[in-house]
C-alpha cells in the first residue's frame, strides 16, 4: 500500500448468509483518481461498495482508506472518516425538499455553506429546484440531488454506484461532464457503471470484477479499439 | 355518572346544555389518547414499527410508580393541613415519577436495541409479532405479580371539581386530574413539537423516517438514534400510563384498552403524523363521550373499534398520513 493510496482493498470475503458474493476482492483507488469498477449484472460491484461502507461486514480480507484501517466498521463511521456512498437506489429523502436533502447531507459532517456552493456550481438546475419536493423530481433530476448529497461532507472518496442507471443519453452525457468537473477539483472516486463508454471516458482506469474478483484491469488510456475486448472478458 | 346524565335526558332541549360537559370531558381524555398516539407515532416514525405491545409498556410505566412510589416517600408525619400533605406527598410523587419515566426510557432502548433491531430489516410481521411478545410477556409479569388484584393508584392532589362555565343553568366542569393533566399533555406536545421539528435531533428523525439506509449515507448512526426514540417513546408512553391509572384503575388489562385508543387514534390521524396523532386523540375522546351519551352507553368501548374500521376503508392514510399503505 503506497503512501499515495486512498482507498486499498484486500483479499475481501464478503457476502449474504451462505451466499458468498465478493472471494477475494483486492484494488486500490489513488488519490484524486477516478476507477471503474466493471462488471456483469450480479457480478457484486454493489457489494464491493456496500462492503466498503459498512453495510456489510467482510469475513476477510481489509479495507483501508488513507493508510487507516476502516476494515467491518459500520456505515455512519465510514461516513465519519470520508468514505461516501451514492447508491444504486439513491436512498434520497423523497418526501422533503431539495433543500433538506442537501443539508441532511452535512448534518453530521462537512460544510454546508461550502457544500451548497460546491454543489450549486455543479448543478445549477439544483438551486431553481431548492423547494421542490425530491419525489416529484425526473429520474436525472434526483441523480443530481443524490450526488448533490454526498457531495455536502466533502469526501475523501466517493463511491458511485451506476449514476448513469436508467438516465436518457442527455443526462449521462451531464452526468459525464460532472464527474469530470469534480475529479479536475481533486474528488477521488471508485465508480461503478454500465455504460461502458461513459466509464471509460471519465475514469483513469478500469477494473474488471468477475466471479468474486477482480480479474483484468489497466489504464483506459489509448483504449478506443479495444471496448470489445473488454465487454468479452466483463460477460464472457 | 353517564348513565345518570342519560336517565335525566328526555329530550333533544334537555340533551344540549350537556354538549359543552361531553366536548370538555372528552378533551380531556383525548389528551391522554393524543399523549399514548404521539408516543406511539414517535416509535413508528423511528422505525415504522407499530408498537403493538406499547399498551403494556404504558401499563408498566403506571406500576413502576406504583412500586417507586413506597419507597421514595419521605418518612414525615402527615398533618391533616392541605399544605403538609402537599409537601410530604408531591415531591416523592415526581421523584418516583421521574424515576419511572427514566426506568421505561431503558425498558424502550433495551427492547429496540435488543428485539427490534435484529430483526428490524425483516418482514413488517415478524415486527409487529414480536411487539406484541413482548407485551404479553410485560403483561404476563405484571399479572403474576398483582393478578387478581385491581389497584387503585395513590393520588398526589385531592379530587377536586371545577366549574368551568354555566349554560342556561347547566354547569360545565373539570376535575382537577383532567386540569392538570391536560396542562401536562400540552406541555409535552410543544416540547415534542420543538424537540420534531425546530432540533437538528428532529430532522435525524425525520430523515430516518423516510429511509433508514438513505440516513445512514449521510452519517446518522441509525441504530443508536432508533434505541433513544424507543426511549423516549416509552417514558412518554409511560407518563401516560400514570395518568391513565389515575384515571381509571391498575389493571394488567388496561393494557389493550390503551393500545386500542392509541392506535385508533393513529390511525384517524394518520400513520407518522405527529400532529394526526394528537388531533385523533382529542376527536376520539369527544367521539366516546359525545356517541356514548347521545346515541348509547355501548359507544363508550367500539368508539375507537369504528373508527379504526371505518378509516382503513374511508380513507385508509387518515387525515393527515402521507403513506396510503399501513406497514405493520
Ligand atoms: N440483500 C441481499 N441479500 C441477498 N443476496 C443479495 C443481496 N444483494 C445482492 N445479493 C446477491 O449478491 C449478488 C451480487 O449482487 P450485487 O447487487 O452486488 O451485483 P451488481 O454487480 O451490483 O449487479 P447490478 O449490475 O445488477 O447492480 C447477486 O447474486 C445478488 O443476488
Ligand atoms: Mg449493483
Amino acid at each position: 500500500m503506497d503512501s499515495n493510496s486512498r482507498l486499498h482493498i484486500a483479499d475481501l470475503v464478503a457476502g449474504y448468509g451462505h451466499n458468498v458474493v465478493l472471494r477475494g476482492v483486492s484494488l486500490q483507488v489513488n488519490q484524486g483518481e477516478i476507477v471503474a469498477l466493471l462488471g456483469a449484472n450480479g457480478s457484486g460491484k454493489s457489494t464491493v461498495l456496500n462492503t466498503i461502507s459498512g453495510f456489510l461486514k467482510p469475513t476477510q480480507g481489509t479495507v483501508h482508506l488513507d493508510q487507516q484501517s476502516i476494515t467491518g466498521i459500520p456505515p455512519h463511521k465510514t461516513f465519519r472518516a470520508g468514505v461516501v456512498q451514492v447508491s444504486q437506489a439513491r436512498d434520497l429523502f423523497s418526501d422533503l425538499t431539495v433543500e433538506e436533502n442537501l443539508k441532511l447531507g452535512s448534518i453530521i459532517k462537512g460544510d454546508e455553506a461550502l457544500g451548497l456552493r460546491q454543489v450549486f456550481d455543479y448543478f445549477p438546475r439544483l438551486s431553481d429546484r431548492y423547494d421542490q419536493q425530491v419525489s416529484t423530481m425526473s429520474g436525472g433530476e434526483q441523480q443530481m440531488v443524490a450526488v448533490g448529497r454526498a457531495l455536502m461532507s466533502q469526501p475523501r472518496m466517493l463511491l458511485l454506484d451506476e449514476p448513469s442507471g436508467g438516465l436518457s443519453p442527455l443526462f449521462v452525457k451531464e452526468i459525464g461532464e460532472i464527474t469530470a468537473r469534480m475529479k479536475a477539483d481533486g474528488v477521488t472516486m471508485l465508480l461503478v457503471e454500465q455504460n461502458l463508454r461513459l466509464a471509460l471516458e471519465i475514469s483513469d482506469r478500469y477494473l474488471i470484477l468477475r466471479d468474486g474478483k477482480v480479474i483484468d484491469g489497466g489504464s483506459t488510456d489509448n483504449l478506443e479499439g479495444s471496448h470489445d475486448d473488454i465487454v468479452r472478458t466483463i460477460y464472457l | 355518572m353517564i348513565e345518570q346524565i342519560q336517565s335525566v335526558l328526555t329530550n333533544w332541549d334537555a340533551m344540549l346544555p350537556v354538549l359543552p360537559q361531553l366536548v370538555v370531558s372528552g378533551i380531556a381524555i383525548g389528551m391522554l389518547y393524543a399523549l399514548i398516539a404521539l408516543s406511539m407515532t414517535i416509535l413508528y416514525r423511528a422505525t415504522t414499527v407499530v408498537n403493538f405491545g406499547h399498551g403494556d409498556l404504558v401499563m408498566l410505566g403506571a406500576y413502576t410508580l406504583f412500586i417507586l412510589l413506597p419507597m421514595v416517600t419521605f418518612n414525615i408525619t402527615l398533618e391533616s393541613s392541605a399544605l403538609s400533605s402537599l409537601v410530604s406527598f408531591v415531591p416523592p410523587y415526581l421523584v418516583a415519577l421521574i424515576l419511572s419515566l427514566c426506568v421505561l426510557f431503558a425498558m424502550g432502548y433495551i427492547i429496540h436495541r435488543v428485539f427490534i433491531w435484529p430483526i428490524l430489516k425483516g418482514p413488517h410481521l415478524s415486527l409487529a409479532l414480536m411487539a406484541i411478545a413482548i407485551g404479553y410477556a410485560v403483561r404476563g409479569v405484571i399479572r403474576k405479580e398483582y393478578g387478581k388484584e385491581i389497584l387503585q393508584m395513590p393520588r398526589p392532589f385531592p379530587e377536586q371539581e371545577f366549574e368551568v362555565f354555566n349554560w342556561g343553568g347547566i354547569g360545565t366542569y373539570m376535575t382537577l386530574d383532567e386540569i392538570i393533566f391536560c396542562t401536562v399533555v400540552i406541555v409535552m406536545l410543544l416540547i415534542s413539537y420543538i424537540v420534531f421539528y425546530k432540533t437538528r435531533f428532529g430532522q435525524i428523525v425525520q430523515a430516518m423516517f423516510q429511509t433508514q439506509r438513505g440516513a445512514s449515507l449521510v452519517g446518522i448512526n441509525v441504530m443508536h438514534h432508533n434505541n433513544l426514540i424507543w426511549g423516549v417513546g416509552c417514558s412518554l408512553g409511560a407518563l401516560g400510563g400514570v395518568m391513565i391509572g389515575l384515571t381509571l384503575v391498575l389493571d394488567p388489562d388496561v393494557g389493550t384498552w390503551t393500545l386500542l385508543r392509541g392506535f385508533a387514534a393513529m390511525t384517524l390521524g394518520g400513520f407518522g403524523s405527529l400532529y394526526g396523532a394528537v388531533i385523533g386523540g382529542l376527536i376520539i375522546g369527544i367521539l366516546e363521550k359525545v356517541l356514548g351519551v347521545f346515541v348509547s352507553t355501548a359507544f363508550i368501548e367500539i368508539t375507537c373499534y369504528l373508527v379504526i374500521v371505518l378509516v382503513l376503508l374511508i380513507r385508509p392514510r387518515g387525515l393527515f398520513g402521507q403513506h396510503a399503505t399501513l406497514r405493520i
